[in-house]
């Protein structure tokens, strides 16, 4: 008997489904399986916010890493924004996190908690957009997984 | 003779992961946490695999003191030499370690001592209160999986 292979398109409901339902290992799973270990590691070490508390970095917090945690099913209260699953919006979360990086930079150096912070967002939240933009290519390109 | 549970499957499941751990597959010890413990419990570990993002020496030590035993003990990094914490026992000493230092970082906040205006200080804490999550999510996962190994070891010896 052949064992069913989920197309791509079934691939992502999965994963809506389980970032929405706050499944985290599988939303990690299915980011392994379509982006790789590496994709995993860097979104792992996005998940947790600034370690600064002052009200600039816990306003990134809550504009930036509770994205990330909401679209990965890491799932923290009730202040979580909505998951965003669609690539060009994400894109743009990225471009702006590249700005405020190299604002960091020029303004404190890379030896800051900011620059430390920003950076690991920035890669965090790359990683979630190149995992999206995988499953929109294979879906615009018809194939299975 | 002897009587075990067939298969001891959760034997097989740990000596499994501490491979994993030891050969860098994250992603298959977070999916075995998971499993174990829980979402919630997973999500305590991932979120204290970065490091401080304090960049001061003292920060940096705990990085190395727990950060990187917490890393190497889920498959975090490749070929590092830090040792994973691969027993309960080991995971306690740290927790305790971290323990320490986390109340002498709120005992230099409260006497003033930390800097002028606790911001060095308080990210310490918040990064030293997301390890010891870490931490214990961590031995949580490790006392689960010791109890379920324990339940396949031999039951009852019979002449």
């Amino acid at each position: 008997m052949n064992k069913h292979v989920p197309s791509t398109q079934e691939l992502r409901e999965r994963y809506v489904k389980a970032a929405h339902g706050g499944i985290l290992s599988e939303c990690l799973a299915i980011i392994e399986q379509v982006a790789g270990p590496a994709a995993v590691a860097l979104i792992a070490s996005a998940l947790r916010g600034p370690d600064e508390q002052t009200e600039c970095a816990q306003n990134l917090k809550w504009e930036y890493t509770a994205l990330l945690r909401r679209s990965v099913g890491f799932v923290d209260g009730v202040r979580d924004p909505l998951p965003i699953f669609n690539s060009a919006k994400v894109r743009k979360v990225v471009l702006k996190l590249e700005e405020l990086r190299d604002l960091s930079e020029k303004e404190g150096g890379r030896d800051t908690a900011m620059y430390h912070y920003v950076t690991h967002i920035w890669g965090g939240l790359r990683e979630f957009y190149n995992f999206l933009v995988v499953l929109d290519d294979r879906i615009a390109a018809g194939g299975a997984q | 003779m002897i009587e075990t549970v067939p298969g001891q499957e959760w034997t097989q499941k740990w000596e499994q992961f501490t491979r994993d751990a030891k050969y860098g597959e994250l992603r298959k010890c977070l999916t075995l946490i998971g499993e174990v413990s829980g979402d919630q419990v997973l999500a305590n570990i991932v979120a204290a695999l970065r490091g401080p993002d304090v960049q001061l020496p003292l920060a940096q030590l705990y990085k190395a003191r727990y950060v990187r035993r917490l890393r190497a003990s889920v498959g975090y990094i490749y070929g590092d030499s830090i040792w994973p914490m691969l027993s309960s026992g080991e995971t306690v000493e740290v927790i305790q370690r971290a323990m320490e230092d986390l109340v002498k970082v709120k005992v230099d906040i409260r006497l003033g001592i930390a800097d002028e205006q606790g911001a060095v200080a308080y990210a310490e804490v918040h990064a030293l209160s997301h390890i010891l999550s870490g931490l214990q999510a961590f031995h949580d996962f490790q006392l689960r999986m010791k109890s379920w190994m324990a339940l396949e070891q031999p039951v009852k010896a019979t002449p």
